[in-house]
């Protein structure tokens, strides 16, 4: 059996456990997370940890878009907006366009979600290293906005985001490793 | 009275000319020493040959005008029953960035391939293994200890030994593209690809490696570096964006196996002459670079010792890490160098699972025997470092 294998096959166990931890980590009183598909995937920062969410929801097997440097008219017609957050000096060069660049578009995109009522989901996967000052320009620009928020433990070590899901009232769910997306992709989505 | 006076002064010259030929003396024992010293840093290490070696050979092979100098550096062929795809693991581009030339070496003694081949570089950039970068006191060399003594490796410098590639110019004009860098970066191997025929030593290096890759026809190329620690581009996997779908399925497995940070750095596509964007660029391999965080490579440090080499351990970063100034988790502990190394050969590993996973038969190149993440960190490395049976 290879390790693919083992891991699609831990999909069914790895879901019960990350939908208890959904649970929990709703704040009490504020709604379950409510998103549905088509899905577009996009960075705010430019790091390549959109790709790699991008790849889980194809696993998963939820229809979803991805364009690293997408325009807001791209996301027209999603009903979720996933916005990975993490700023990476290196992707902005890939990208050609410095920050600046970066936070219009990506103050775009958040306008043109809000406008047509897409479902905001606010992603960061890239732990400490994506917490510098680079990167927190994204975070405080994008994580306010949004409706629900997925963190790996170690990028909210100092509890930045919880606390902030606690002060706007909006669900924060801490996972341990970017796997642990799959689980919360099915649950949010319902897909079996 | 006079005689006595010139006796006075003779004896004065002749002792101040003793003290003089003393000193002198000295110096030049002094001098021949170092001399001494440093021409001896041009004779690094042998690799021993694993089980899984089939043949050695040169990079000169690739091209021809690097036989006899500097440059030219040694290649291990580990080639399986089974033809496949192969793969090249390059240690040593900078050689004061040890995981990955330790890493390499390991491959080189320990991997089993059973199908496609798997090529090694250790000692890419072989000039710059010749000294230790003026004016940072580093070591010259680090021990190992193994289960039977203990082994050297050569800590050298980032750059080419500017005794073989001098001057440097006041710009750094890159080859093909034209990008301007300063002008030492024209003795560093990891700006100087794709390389140039006609240019220095370095730009030869880079050409004679990725004219290895083109006739090999190598379709998955691992860099092995370390960076500093407060640089946020650590602990990561650089990847073009044709690697993008390999790096991103290696990132999110290393993370799950290993229990450690990996993230994944696009591949600028406009900063040319690295590895991952030069070869990327010029041939059909994927390239992708490892960073592990090295403690002797930053700044808030004390003294470079080999200790800080090896045990990675050092207060100032401790202070650093409590003041969230580094891009590594960073604990008591430190960061040894056991540890950077099972990070670079589970990365490797993981790399060439996944990118044998993604091919079309599924097992376009099987490699076994390359020492796991758990094993490195639980037995050393010096485990799993044979021993020298004779100078090669």
């Amino acid at each position: 059996m290879s390790s693919r294998q083992g891991f699609y096959r831990c999909i069914p166990f790895m879901a019960l456990l990350l939908a208890a931890s959904v649970a929990w980590a709703v704040p009490s009183g504020s709604a379950a997370p409510n998103a549905g598909t088509p899905v577009f995937v996009t960075t705010a920062g430019q790091s390549a940890d959109a790709h790699a969410v991008k790849l889980l929801l194809d696993r998963s097997k939820i229809a979803s878009g991805y364009d690293a440097v997408a325009e807001a008219d791209k996301i027209s017609g999603s009903k979720t907006l996933f916005l990975v957050m993490g700023g990476s000096s290196k992707g902005l060069g890939a990208a050609g366009m410095n920050e600046n660049d970066e936070i219009v578009r990506v103050t775009r995109v958040l306008e043109k979600a809000k406008k047509e009522n897409i479902y905001i989901v606010g992603i960061h996967i890239g732990g400490e290293s994506r917490r510098g000052a680079l990167s927190a320009k994204f975070i405080d620009l994008v994580a306010p906005q949004c409706s629900y928020i997925i963190v790996k433990q170690d990028g909210n070590k100092d509890g930045y985001f919880t606390k902030l899901g606690a002060k706007i009232k909006i669900p924060v769910t801490v996972i341990d490793e970017t796997l642990d997306l799959v689980s919360i992709f099915k649950t949010m989505f319902a897909v079996k | 009275m006079i005689r006595h006076t010139e006796e006075k002064k003779t004896k004065a010259l002749l002792s101040g000319r003793a003290g003089s030929i003393l000193v002198a003396a000295g110096l030049i024992a002094l001098f021949a020493y170092a001399a001494f010293t440093f021409l001896g840093m041009r004779n690094f290490e042998a690799v021993p040959l694993g089980s899984g070696v089939t043949r050695t050979g040169l990079l000169s092979e690739y091209f021809p005008a690097l036989k006899g100098s500097a440059g030219d550096t040694e290649v291990f062929y580990l080639e399986g029953s089974e033809p496949g795809e192969t793969v090249l693991c390059l240690g040593g581009v900078h050689p004061n960035e040890p995981s990955g030339v330790v890493a390499a070496t390991l491959l080189v003694e320990n991997a089993q391939v059973k199908t496609g081949k798997l090529i090694v570089v250790p000692h890419s950039n072989a000039s710059a293994f010749s000294y230790s970068t003026p004016g940072e006191a580093t070591p010259m060399s680090f021990t190992i200890k193994t289960d039977w003594g203990e082994q050297e490796f050569r800590y050298g410098s980032r750059l080419t030994n500017p005794i073989h590639q001098f001057p440097d110019p006041d710009v750094y004009v890159h080859y093909p593209s034209g990008q301007l860098m300063s002008g030492n970066e024209t003795r560093n191997l990891d700006r100087s690809f794709p390389g140039n025929p006609k240019g220095g030593l370095t730009e030869k290096v880079a050409y004679a490696i990725t004219e290895m890759v083109k006739k090999e026809g190598i379709g998955l190329v691992i860099d092995m570096h370390e960076a500093r620690l407060m640089n946020p581009i650590v602990n990561c996997i650089i990847t073009p964006e044709r690697a993008l779908t390999l790096s991103s399925l290696a990132q999110m497995d290393l993370e799950s196996s290993t229990k450690e940070p990996w993230h994944l750095e696009p591949s600028p596509t406009k900063m040319f002459g690295m590895t991952h964007r030069g070869l990327t660029d010029a041939t059909d391999a994927l390239a992708v670079l490892m960073e592990t965080g090295n403690p002797a490579m930053d700044y808030p440090r004390g003294p470079t010792t080999e200790k800080l080499i090896v045990e990675g351990k050092d207060e100032f970063y401790a202070l650093a890490a409590s003041r969230g100034l580094l891009y590594v988790p960073y604990s008591e502990k430190g960061l040894p160098l056991q540890h950077r190394v099972a990070r670079q050969l589970a990365g490797a590993d993981k790399l060439i699972r996944v990118f044998a996973e993604l091919s079309e038969t599924g097992d376009s190149i099987v490699v076994e025997g390359i020492p796991s993440y758990e094993d490195v960190e639980t037995y050393g490395i010096g485990h799993f470092i044979l021993k020298p049976q004779q100078e090669r």
